[in-house]
């Protein structure tokens, strides 16, 4: 392997740490298209799974990362005009939002770790929390200060309150001001640096922690109160900046000290600018899994909306929002790679057209053995079939794979007919060439790839090019990078080596997604408390898929990636009562739901076939996980099992039920990319 | 990194005493921890009461030694699910086993549980050390602590505050059973955010570190992939120097770590291969001395850009993190961690074979505070020698 640079590896925090100009460069500036103006002015919830970005978006809104667009816009054009569109940037490119990105992973939970006695622990932490949003914003509000053309050099930066609001005079002295209406920076950052020393002495010192010194510590947050009424003012004159709070990693607060944030939210007291953002792990099982069931489990996106509050998902959380998240896929993987491409490459293609460029060189032995088990299929009836795509290495213009692919997957649809007519008893009329053109569809034959890639594992690559890339993505920006990351390393080394050209081969490619994929796999247990649980399910259900679309190619071409469970089946497992007869229950309701809130799994509820038929949940395996069962990646299909079938995958192990229905009609897939 | 320090300041445990059971170091196990006991004063024994194997393997051996009377403190590293899953078997097994131990040796046996309320076991060990410190035991003249089934969050809090508090008067050792065989089947499920352990802490945070020159030192252990990246990812180092264990009972134990952590150290990372630690990992005084000769070493080149911030991080073998612990103490470093919140036993192998390899662990004793470093003690000159001689000089 090469040892150049990947830009793929550099990771979003390694950005955080002063590359603003690195950061900005890279940032698909396609994320902002789900912000609007409104939303700097109102809490916000964003929700999701890991990866999607949610810091990332936070982090481009904040003050040190805008400034840097502020100050070179020709360098980030097409970031400031969306900047632009959203209202953070004026018509003339100034900034009129001042935002502090603070993250809540650090310390805060820790607090309940040191046996501190409630109502202390509640006090430390809603000051702690204070201190870091309050100092966050005085930084802020400096490095805004260099961006705004009619603010003189160094100002003096404080926060002033309206006349009249002896609530907020009070707030002012607790925080040690020596002014009725406003708090200078100074005196900000000394007053937080007080709180700082106090928690890091009751985490981190050894010796005894005097509690007394908590005691005159007000139960309530300061910080919120403050900045609802507060405005910037530099050397005493307002700044007119919308001051906006980016709070990060609310999951890793305890829900008690998330409670007291969300609450702020739910009782209406925080109506300007307060973002949240938390990963759906948050949610209890019950929650994570039950959310669409229309039942009296807290519903808790409508609820927020209801409280003016908009939850956005940053995910493809709906089929609409598919292809612009891919146009903010294929944005990232251009940006990361662009300039390494031109530094260490000598190209001047793209990454993803890489991708696409090479084909796998040698089908002749594959394709010979393939139409010799096309000659030995012994039925009249597809004496035609046979005929006509045998004679396509003859007289089509296929390529190589395109010829192999519809042998391959000819050979699937004469035994799902031989299977149907032997079920219908029907000894049938020959069929016609017309017949099998219009059945060889992308999906059967992409169906008929994977079939290949089982059948001859040594000689046809499956996974690759620039579609089974953005696919491997599974919607997420942090897996994008993930596999990214490997492939760049593999044209980095084409280019080292001094290669014709850096684009990697088809077998290449499938060889790295497959080591990736492992290496996913692999990583389950050390990320997850319960990882195994997960890997047990995820095991069960790959294997379930794998075993069907070996069986029935063609049925569900291009093959099936998931299971669904009814509506009816996943109220009995989310309801405590009717959980605890189901063997096997418990560990199914964890599993699934650390999958699902970790993206190992998709959530996504069908779309209802009919006014009778039941509304079912399907959970998609995860695609960068497909590869270890040989499972298609494109336009998932799925069948339904029954509770207590799913349910005794945790308890044996596999899939291994005997009891298959009869074959349903094709479903649906739900990802139409 | 290439000059010599002309001469190099007295250390510590430049001349450090260490005994194991196959003697490899010149002293025994039990002679090492009997050189300490008080006839007639009772001890301190303070060990973890975990599901792994090698828990009682330690106390088994050192109980017999320890004055009757003396007091067993059981740490129960993690609240159990009393379930019947095979770590509360092991867990039940251990804590029947350190009864019996201590009845039939006459010790008075406590067994703590852990704080109900905490959810992140880093901080176990600062409340422990406050409500240690409440009780009588502290002032204990003669403290064992038994790390075989303690986490490094508890052992490391606990040593540094009988280090730095009782500076008189304290005889302080440390054991250890010790198996990488039964290491390697312990498996770590889930990672906590990075974050510094309790007492081993002069930054405040990994975030408040970026300005400085960043030098990572992480111990290698398998199986740590997961938490290695998690503290990359929040620290950013500018400079990494990885730890193996070499010597090491397996001398290929390094190479395999190495192996296994390729990709991840020259691929992402870009680490030269001379950066390269090499600490014995059977005597932590080894690793000891080579974090603060390169910790000395980084100080002195990085002095025109500022002080650099070393930060080592333990996934690797008790033994070396105990040697981390005492190069931390000294050379005042922050100790990073990104600990799992669950940790089981592998399915890959049976219970029999498990409890079997615990009672084949090496067992080790280090004495840290007391005689052997007390100048006017009569017998100080002769240990010193004695451990120089084995074990010669950095």
């Amino acid at each position: 392997m090469t040892s150049l640079p990947n830009s793929f590896r550099i990771r979003a925090a390694e950005f955080n740490r002063g590359r603003t100009s690195a950061f900005c460069n890279n940032f698909a500036a396609e994320v902002l298209d789900s912000i609007q103006s409104r939303h700097f002015d109102m809490p916000v919830v964003l929700r999701s799974v890991p990866g999607t970005g949610k810091t990332s978006l936070m982090q481009i809104l904040s003050a040190h990362w805008l400034v840097e667009v502020v100050r070179r816009p020709n360098d980030y054009e097409a970031l400031a005009q969306h900047l632009t569109d959203i209202g953070v940037l004026d018509t003339v490119g100034s900034p009129t939002v001042s935002g502090a990105l603070v993250n809540l992973e650090r310390d805060f939970s820790s607090i309940l770790d040191i046996g501190a006695p409630d109502e202390a622990a509640e006090r430390i932490f809603k000051r702690l929390v204070d201190a870091r949003v309050l100092a966050a914003h005085v930084e802020s509000a400096r490095v805004m200060a260099t961006a705004l053309n009619d603010v003189g050099p160094d100002p003096e930066v404080s926060f002033a309150i309206p006349e009249g609001r002896p609530d907020l005079t009070a707030v002012l002295r607790e925080m040690h001001s020596d002014d009725d209406a406003r708090i200078t920076s100074s005196e900000v950052l000394e007053w937080a640096l007080g709180i700082e020393t106090v928690v890091r002495s009751l985490l981190f010192d050894l010796s005894p922690f005097d509690w007394d010194a908590t005691a005159n510590y007000t139960n309530d947050f300061l910080s919120f109160r403050l900045l609802e009424s507060a405005s910037i003012h530099y050397d005493g004159v307002d700044s007119g900046l919308r001051v906006v709070t980016f709070l990060d990693d609310l999951h890793r607060l305890r829900p008690t000290q998330r409670r007291q944030i969300m609450g702020l939210i739910e009782s209406r007291a925080l109506t300007r600018g307060v973002w949240i953002a938390e990963r759906v792990e948050v949610l209890n099982p019950e929650q994570l899994l039950g959310e669409d069931l229309g039942t009296s489990l807290p519903a808790r996106a409508n609820a927020e909306r209801g409280r003016d509050v908009e939850v956005i998902d940053l995910g493809a959380g709906s089929p609409a929002a598919y292809s612009a998240y891919e146009r903010m896929l294929r944005s990232v993987a251009r940006k990361r790679a662009a300039t390494d491409l031109h530094n260490f490459a000598d190209t001047s293609t793209e990454f993803l057209q890489l991708l696409d460029e090479q084909e796998h060189p040698d089908w002749s032995s594959v394709e010979a053995d393939v139409l010799k088990r096309l000659a030995e299929v012994d039925d009249a009836r597809f004496d035609d079939w046979i005929r006509h795509i045998s004679a396509d290495a003859l007289v089509t213009g296929k390529s190589d794979r395109e010829r192999v692919t519809d042998a391959r997957a000819t050979i699937s649809l004469i035994e799902a007919e031989q299977r149907k007519q032997q079920a219908e008893l029907f000894l049938g009329m020959p069929l016609a060439v017309e017949e099998l053109d219009r059945r060889l569809g992308s999906t059967v034959r992409e169906a008929a790839q994977v079939a290949l890639g089982r059948e001859y594992p040594k000689q046809v690559p499956v996974y690759y090019g620039q579609r089974d890339f953005l696919l491997l993505a599974n919607h997420n920006v942090s897996q994008l990078l993930r596999v990214g990351a490997d492939l760049f390393d593999v044209v980095l080394t084409g280019a080292a080596t001094a290669r014709k050209s850096p684009a990697p081969t088809p077998r290449e490619q499938h060889r790295t997604v497959k080591a990736s994929s492992d290496r996913l796999w692999r990583e389950i247990p050390a990320r997850l408390e319960e990882g195994r649980n997960v890997q047990t399910l995820l095991t069960a259900a790959g294997k379930f898929a794998a075993r069907m679309n070996e069986d029935r190619p063609t049925s569900y071409a291009p093959g099936i990636s998931g299971f669904a469970l009814t509506m009816r089946d996943l109220k009995q497992l989310i309801d405590p009562a009717t959980r605890a007869v189901v063997p096997g229950g418990e560990e199914l309701l964890r599993a699934l739901a650390d999958a699902v809130a970790n993206d190992y799994l998709t959530k996504l509820e069908d779309a209802p076939r009919g006014a009778r038929a039941e509304r079912r949940v399907v959970f998609y395996i995860n695609r960068l996980l497909c590869p270890i069962w040989n499972l298609p990646l494109g336009k998932g299909g799925y069948r339904t099992r029954s509770l207590h079938e799913v349910a005794s995958w945790m308890k044996n192990g596999s899939a291994s039920s005997t009891t298959d229905e009869p074959d349903e009609p094709l479903d649906e897939g739900l990802f139409n990319d | 990194m290439t000059d010599t320090p002309a001469a190099a300041p007295h250390r510590r445990w430049d001349d450090h005493v260490l005994g194991r059971s196959d003697q490899r170091y010149g002293f025994g196990f039990e002679e090492i921890l009997k050189a300490a006991v008080r006839p007639g004063t009772p001890s301190l024994y303070v060990m973890g009461l975990g599901f792994d194997p090698r828990a009682t393997v330690a106390f088994e051996t050192a109980a017999p030694l320890l004055p009757p009377g003396s007091r067993v403190l059981a740490i129960v590293p993690k609240a159990t699910s009393g379930g019947a899953s095979r770590e509360s078997a092991f867990q039940k097994s251990n804590e029947a086993r350190a009864r019996e131990i201590a009845a039939s040796c006459s010790l008075e046996l406590e067994i703590i549980q852990p704080n109900p309320e905490a959810k992140d076991t880093r901080f176990h060990g600062v409340w422990l050390v406050r409500k240690l410190r409440e009780q009588r035991e502290w002032l204990t003249p003669h403290v064992v602590v038994d790390i075989s089934s303690l986490p490094s969050a508890i052992f490391f809090a606990l040593i540094r505050a009988w280090l730095v508090e009782r500076t008189t008067d304290l005889q302080l050792q440390v054991v250890a059973a010790e198996s990488h065989h039964l290491d390697d089947l312990i498996l770590d499920s889930g990672t906590l955010a990075p974050q510094f352990l309790p007492g081993f802490n002069k930054h405040g945070s990994l975030q408040e570190l970026q300005p400085g020159t960043r030098i990572w030192l992480p111990v290698l252990g398998k199986g740590r992939l997961a938490q290695m990246e998690a503290i990359w990812t929040a620290f950013t180092p500018h400079d990494i120097c990885p730890v193996v264990p070499f010597p090491a009972p397996d001398p290929r134990r390094g190479d395999s770590l190495v192996a296994e952590y390729g990709e991840f150290l020259f691929e992402t990372l870009n680490v030269d291969a001379q950066k390269f630690i090499y600490a014995d990992g059977s005597n932590p005084f080894d690793l000891y001395k080579v974090l603060m000769t390169i910790s000395d070493r980084y100080k002195r080149a990085l002095r025109p850009l500022g002080q650099p911030v070393i930060v080592p991080s333990t996934h690797g073998s008790k033994l070396l993190s105990l040697g981390v612990l005492l190069g931390a103490f000294e050379a005042d470093l922050s100790v990073v961690n990104a600990g799992a919140p669950v940790s089981t036993l592998s399915d890959g192998a049976d219970d029999e074979s498990i409890r079997a390899l615990a009672s084949e662990s090496q067992q080790t004793c280090l004495w840290l505070a007391g005689e052997p470093y007390d100048k006017s003690h009569p017998d100080a000159a002769r240990t010193e020698g004695h451990a120089d001689a084995e074990h010669g000089s950095d």
